[in-house]
Order: structure tokens, then sequence, then C-alpha cells
């Protein structure tokens, strides 16, 4: 999937990115607080269930999913045998599942596969919601955010300019690939060094024709009169409408209930 | 009143180039004037237009000589925020001059550099896009245009910057013939007031002859001519050493003079050309077709059909056979089909419905790698290609990956660039190689795989009028020689010099697959596939003649001269 801007008019649409921003940091800090895997589960469906409801398809999802399957499936696998259950509170934790050298080294207990499962849910929720907030929030939002922020006008303009290349540069690379192919070019084929050698032809073209754009963007910069003021007219202004300030208040809420949880020792590993 | 443009005695030289890109240019300018500029490739063309702005020598350095004045400031000592405010320059690529996300952001970029009001903003750039034909797609993402509306955009974004002289660098030259058209008509419309002084650098003669007051052509950095576009037509040695093309109704007019049949002068528009013309003398001389035996079906297809995974159907049903030794022309405007029927045929796309035969085996199943020593396929643009240090390692490249030996590599690319006329090339850099040679390399590098059928996409795009010649003398010699050639193309006149069989592509369908007199001759056919007649075919018609006349060399068949067309 491709991870951009998707228009549409649901409430995070709607809502200012400044309180889409408080939203976003205030679930990443959830996503920190509990050890045990449920709450972590239920955090992972409930991001499941907002992409859905942005109108991301099933087989989008997979498609985001699927590329980071090995490195889900490495760290929760590091994670669970790198536990150590000793110090685990519940006791039920320490038992030992199975070991896998024979003299009992490198032993999988309940307590590790329930933290690398909660690793890997973390992981996933935090994809999603990144997915997520970047697909409801056109990128000039970003930007009008920056410039309220008062970050240096080259600073957002270079970030702008970056996010705007994007889709160009996609296309571009599918246009060397394309090239290349048509010379017989086998680019997913070989072990790791056949395939850098591979991308060595790819990644020529992409990058010259790069650096050939990044000169023709400076002169059509000059040419728009970038440089004449220190802050230029900001064209988009953000308002927040008594909605940004309830979903904002709710999310504090919702996140303090959770803090407190918690400290009462709940979803604790 | 004051000129627009001064030049006295004005030279540049790239910082490190050790050559005068411009040299010692004087001239002037009227307010509300139609300049056009010509010239073949590294004539300083582009150089003149940045320097109109001040890119040269603020932005791009390099040693300066002469002054340049442009609307009151001399452009040495002002600065380019200070010029841009007068002079709106439009480059080649829309792409990498459109910075909002959408239409009215991109169009109000440039007021909002000037710090302006934001209602002022936003005032002028729909006011811009109003004269760009582009009111009511305010809100559009910029980057989802078509190519034609980008780069109306990209002249909406200097038009809000209220400068009075536009200066625009080959605006057309990365469009199909629908968003040249419409570029044109903005053109024509924002210098027919009077109100904005346009400089416009163009490689098309028929446009620079129907539309400019004067016409400056440059030859090595000099000026060889500046004055109305007659004169510089209608002298055929003026316009051959300048390495331009004449338009067609001059070529015409040449050809009948030199048989004597008309004094010296020589029309340059069509409009002209039909007063002064003598009409279609009558003979019957249709020039018996040459009727070329084709060997055995190399690709067919059969009901074939694509639909992009976003449910887009690209292509819809196509049934076509093209034979071993065909020369055959693929055309339609942009998103029409031509392209993604192409990329089938070497397996970079696959067809989701139909089948297609290549060389007489399905394609089903075949790896592009397979498919690529049938069909080569030639990229428009070479640069996105080209990767190795050597012009030698970059035609082997596809060898290499067939696992060929170094010893068999290495004479096969000596055979190749031999063919290609590149043998004293081969232990250059591709980038020091001239446009013309890297498209010749990319040629190279294909034909190494010796494919039976060659894709040529624009093989001559970005070329001057040698570049091209010489990129059609390959391109026909390979065909001589017994290889398929379909090429795509926007260029009719190419199209009526060297293709046999024409396939019009229109919203993914084969409309038509026929032969380009016939095609040229159809003119509801031409307007569904968005196609315009070479101007020598109109000039015929409107002349009285039955026959469609697709050349300048059928033209004078017609019109009973032998032999007298101009060999280049």
């Amino acid at each position: 999937m491709r991870i951009e801007y998707q228009p549409g008019t649901s409430l995070l649409h709607r809502l200012d990115v400044r309180a889409k921003l408080l939203l976003f940091a205030l679930a990443v800090t959830a996503t920190f607080l509990f050890g045990h895997w449920l709450p972590n589960l239920l955090m992972t469906l409930i991001a499941l269930g907002l992409l859905l409801s942005s109108g991301a398809r099933w087989r989008e999802i997979g498609g985001l999913i699927a590329p980071l399957g090995f490195v889900l499936v490495f760290i929760v696998v590091f994670a669970a045998f790198g536990y150590n259950a000793d110090g685990a509170a519940d006791p039920a934790h320490r038992a030992v599942l199975f070991a896998l050298l024979p003299d009992g080294g490198l032993p999988l207990s309940l307590g590790g596969l329930y933290y690398g499962l909660s690793l890997g849910l973390r992981i996933l929720t935090m994809v999603m919601l990144t997915t997520l907030l970047l697909r409801c929030t056109p990128i000039e939002h970003f930007v009008a955010a920056m410039r309220v922020a008062r970050v240096p006008h080259p600073i957002v303009f270079i970030v702008m300019t970056a996010l705007r290349f994007i889709p160009t540069m996609q296309h571009r690379a599918d246009q060397v690939l394309d090239a290349q192919r048509a010379r017989g070019a086998k680019v997913d084929r070989g072990g790791l060094i056949g395939r850098v050698r591979a991308y060595i032809p790819i990644m020529v073209p992409l990058i010259t024709s790069g650096v050939r754009m990044s000169e023709d963007l400076a002169a059509a910069m000059l040419n728009r009169g970038y440089g004449a003021t220190r802050r230029p007219t900001a064209l988009l202004e953000l308002h927040a409408a008594p909605r940004d300030v309830i979903a904002a208040s709710a999310g504090v809420l919702v996140l303090a209930a959770l803090v407190v949880l918690r400290v009462l020792g709940w979803g604790a590993l | 009143m004051t000129a627009a443009i001064t030049a006295d005695a004005f030279s540049f030289s790239y910082a490190g180039s050790g050559e005068w890109q411009l040299s010692a240019l004087g001239l002037s300018i009227q307010p509300g004037e139609r300049v056009a500029i010509m010239g073949a490739t590294g004539a300083g063309k582009s150089t003149l237009a940045m320097a109109l702005n001040g890119l040269v020598p603020h932005h791009h350095e390099g040693e300066v000589a002469g002054s340049l004045v442009v609307d009151g400031l001399p452009t040495l000592s002002s600065d380019v925020v200070d010029l841009v405010r007068h002079v709106g320059l439009v480059m080649q690529d829309p792409e990498t001059q459109i910075t909002g996300a959408t239409v009215l952001d991109d169009a109000a970029v440039g007021p909002a550099n000037f710090g302006l009001p934001r209602e002022v903003v936003l005032d002028r750039a729909r006011a811009a896009l109003n004269l760009v034909g582009m009111a009511g797609l305010e809100d559009r993402d910029a980057g989802r245009l078509s190519g034609g509306q980008k780069q109306r955009l990209v002249v909406a974004g200097v038009l809000a910057m209220d400068s009075d002289l536009l200066v625009l660098d080959e605006p057309t030259s990365e469009l199909d013939p629908v968003g040249t058209a419409e570029v044109f008509d903005v053109v024509r419309e924002l210098s027919a007031t009077g109100d904005t002084t346009v400089v416009l650098i163009e490689h098309e003669p028929e446009l620079v002859a129907d539309w400019a007051d004067r016409l400056i052509v440059l030859v090595e950095g000099r000026i060889v001519f500046n004055g109305p576009p007659a004169g510089f037509f209608g002298d055929r040695d003026l316009v051959e050493a300048a390495g331009i093309r004449a338009p067609q109704v001059a070529e015409a007019g040449f050809v009948l003079a030199q048989a004597g049949r008309r004094d010296g002068s020589v029309p340059v528009t069509l409009d002209e050309a039909v007063k002064v013309i003598e009409p279609w003398p009558g003979t019957a001389s249709p020039g018996a077709p040459v009727e070329r035996a084709h060997g055995d079906p190399v690709i067919e297809a059969s009901g074939l059909g694509h639909v992009y995974p976003g449910g887009v159907a690209a292509l819809t049903d196509v049934d076509l056979t093209v034979r071993a030794g065909e020369f055959v022309a693929v055309l339609g405007r942009n998103g029409a089909g031509k392209t993604t029927f192409a990329r089938h045929l070497n397996g970079l796309l696959r067809p989701t419905s139909g089948t297609l035969r290549v060389a007489g085996e399905d394609t089903e199943g075949r790896t592009v790698s397979e498919l690529a020593r049938k069909v080569g396929y030639v990229f428009q643009n070479p640069d996105h290609q080209i990767f190795a240090n050597s012009v030698r390692d970059e035609v082997a490249y596809g060898l290499r990956n067939l696992g060929w030996d170094a010893a068999r590599t290495t004479e096969r690319v000596d055979a190749v660039l031999e063919q290609v006329g590149m043998a004293a090339l081969a232990d250059r850099h591709p980038f020091t190689l001239g446009k013309g040679e890297r498209q010749r390399l990319a040629v190279a590098s294909v034909l190494a795989l010796s494919p039976d059928v060659l894709v040529i996409d624009e093989p001559t795009t970005g070329q001057d009028r040698r570049g091209s010649e010489a990129m059609m003398q390959l391109v026909r010699t390979l065909n001589d020689e017994g290889r398929t050639i379909l090429m795509i193309t926007h260029d009719m006149t190419l199209v009526a010099e060297h293709a046999e069989r024409a396939l019009v592509f229109a919203g993914g369908s084969l409309i038509a697959d026929t032969s380009p007199a016939v095609l040229f001759g159809d003119a509801d056919l031409l307007a569904r596939g968005t196609l315009t007649a070479p101007q020598v075919t109109e000039l015929a018609r409107r002349l009285g003649c039955p026959r469609v006349v697709p050349t300048v060399a059928a033209f004078a068949r017609e019109w009973g001269v032998e032999e007298a067309v101009h060999a280049h």
C-alpha cells in the first residue's frame, strides 16, 4: 500500500492536524504502558479497526504488514528467548515451556513469550497508527503545523519538497527498473551480494536523474521568487473546532485512565 | 517606450567550460513582441532564456561580458528575486517546476514568496489560473494533472507573479499533441493582447512561422538571424546551416522553385502557401506504392486486454498481427494505451485477458529476460538506463545478464558499436556524450541482445534536426536489415516518412490499423485519435489534390516535379 494521503470525510480526516498529532502521541504513549499481551492486542485491534474505518482494504493492510513479517518474527523470537524470567513478578510466568539447547540453555519461558508478543504487537500498532495518520492528513496540514510551531521556513520547505517528490521518485524508479529489465536484468534473484550488484544499474540512473531533478527544482524555485522574504505568506490557516478540543480532551482522559490502571498494577507482565 | 529587452555585446561562458555559450549578442525587443528563438542543440538557447531572468549568471555562474537589460533592470547588477518579478521563466519539464500540493497552492507560490497579504496572493493565483484556462481546478492534486495541465499550471505560477515578460524554454517538449495544443493556445492568447512580451524557444518551425513577429536564430552562441520568420525560412541555405528544419510548406515552395515553377520567394505559413502555390496540376502520377514482402508473424495479439490493479482498464480487446520486417507506428495521445500495449511485448506487463504470441510462442510463463532477446525495448529517455562507466560496458550489460563469457561479449559489443557507428566512442564515459549519442547508445545496448523486434519510444525527442535525422537513419537501416520496428511517436512527420503501417490507440482500444496515407486522409479518424496530419498533407488537400500527400517528396511527385527533393 502506498502510504499517502487519501481524501475522505471521516472524523479523522476532519480533525485539526494539531489534535491528530496530540492523539497520535497519546496513543503511542499508551502502547508503551502495558507489558501484558492482552492490552497490547486490544490496542492493535483498535488501530486495525480505525485503519479499516478510514477506508483501507484488508489486502492493502496485508501489503503493509507483509514486508515487516520477517523483522517482526525476528524481534518477537529474540525478545522471547532473551527475556529474563527470573525477575518476573508472576511466578506462573517463570515456567519454562522448552529450551532450545539440550542442556537447558536458551529457555523459552511463558513470560518471555508474552513479552515477545507484546513487543511485536506494539510495533504493529505503531505502524498502523502512523499509516492512519498519514492517510487522513494532507501534507500541507503537517507543513502548516510546522509553521505554527515556528519551524524556520527553509526546513519547512525541505520537508514539504521531500514529501512532494516521493511519488515522482517512485515513478522514476519504476521507469529505470523497466529499462533495465528490458535488457535482461534479473533484479529479484541471487543472494544478498547478487542483489546489491543488480541494484547498481538501478541506483546509478536514479541518483543521476535525482540530482538533475534537484538542479531543475532549484532553478524553478528561484523562478518563483524563493528567498524574497524570510516568511512567505502562509496560505493554509489552521482553525481548531470544538470537536478538536473534545477529541484532544477525550484522548488525554483516556490516557490518564490507562495510567491509573497501570499504576494499580493492571496489565503488567 | 523603453525596450523590453536590450542586449549589448552580451557574452557568457559557464565556469570551467572554456568556451562562450553566448557570444556578443546584440538585440532590442519592444514590449508586446512575440519572439521565437531557434537553434540546434548547444546553440545557447536555454542559456539565453536563463540570462533573461538572471539565473545566468547569478545561479549558474560564469564569465560575463557586455550588458543585458530587461524591463529596465540590468541583469548583471540586479538580484534574481527582483528580476523574477518582471520576467517569468517556464522550463521544459513541468514535473520539476511544481512544488505546491494543489493547483491553487502551486499557482500561489510566487506571490506567497513575496510575502504579500494572503488575500492578494490567492486573488492573483486565481486570476492567473483563469488566464491559462484552469479555473475550477483549484483544489485538484497538482501531481495528478495531465502533462498539458501541469505546464499550464507552471505558466500560471509565473503569471501570478505579475511579470510582463514571459520566457518559455521548449515548454511542450515533454507533452503529447493534446498538451502541446493546450499550452500553445495559452501562449497565443497571452501574446495576442500585446500586454505581455513573450519569448518562446521552440523547435517546430510550423508553429514559429505561424506565431512569431520576430525570430532569433542562434548558431554556436551567435545570432545569425534576427527578423520576421519569413526572412529566415525563405533562405534555404541559412536554414540548413543553422541545423533547423523549415516549415513543410516552405519545403514544398522550394521544390517548385527549384524546378523553375515559382519565383524565388517561398511561403512559410499554410494560409500563405495556399494562396501563392499553384493548385494541383492534375497530372495523375500516384507513384505506385512500394509493396514490401513481409515474413512470418512475430507479434500476434488476440483479445489482448490489461486492467491495472486499481481497476482501470488500460487496454481492451486488441487484435493484431505484425509480421517480420514491418515498420509500424504506434500512435495515440498519452494514456491512450499505446505504451501499455508495447510493454506487453517484452513481458513488462502481462495480459489480464486474451493472449499474446511473440515469435510464434505464447508469452505466458516466459520471463522478461527471455522475451528481451526477442523484443528489444528502447525507452524514451536514455538517462533512465545508462549507468556504466564506459560505452562498451553499457552495451555489454544485457549480454552479461545472459551469462555470456568475456570473449564472446567483447566480440558482440564491438560488432554492435560498429553497426550503430559508435566504435570510436567505445571507451568514452556515457555522460560525456551528447543527447543524440546517448539515445544511440540506448539503442545499441538493446541491439546487443539481437532482438528480432525493436520497440522504440519517441526516438527523436529532444534532438535537433541533425540528431533526429541520424537516429532515423539508424532505425531505417535496422529495418532494412529485416528487424521489425514498432515506433511509438507523436511526430506525424516521422510517421509519414518512415512507417508503412499505423496503429492508432484511443481510450485503451485499437481504433485503427491502417496505412499512414489512409490515416492522414481520414479527418474523423485523426480527430478520434487526437492526431494532426503533417502540414504538407493539409496543403495538398487545400490545393485540390485528390490523393493523400503524406510527405514533401509525395507532394513533388503529385506536382510533377521529379527527383528535385532536397537531399538531407
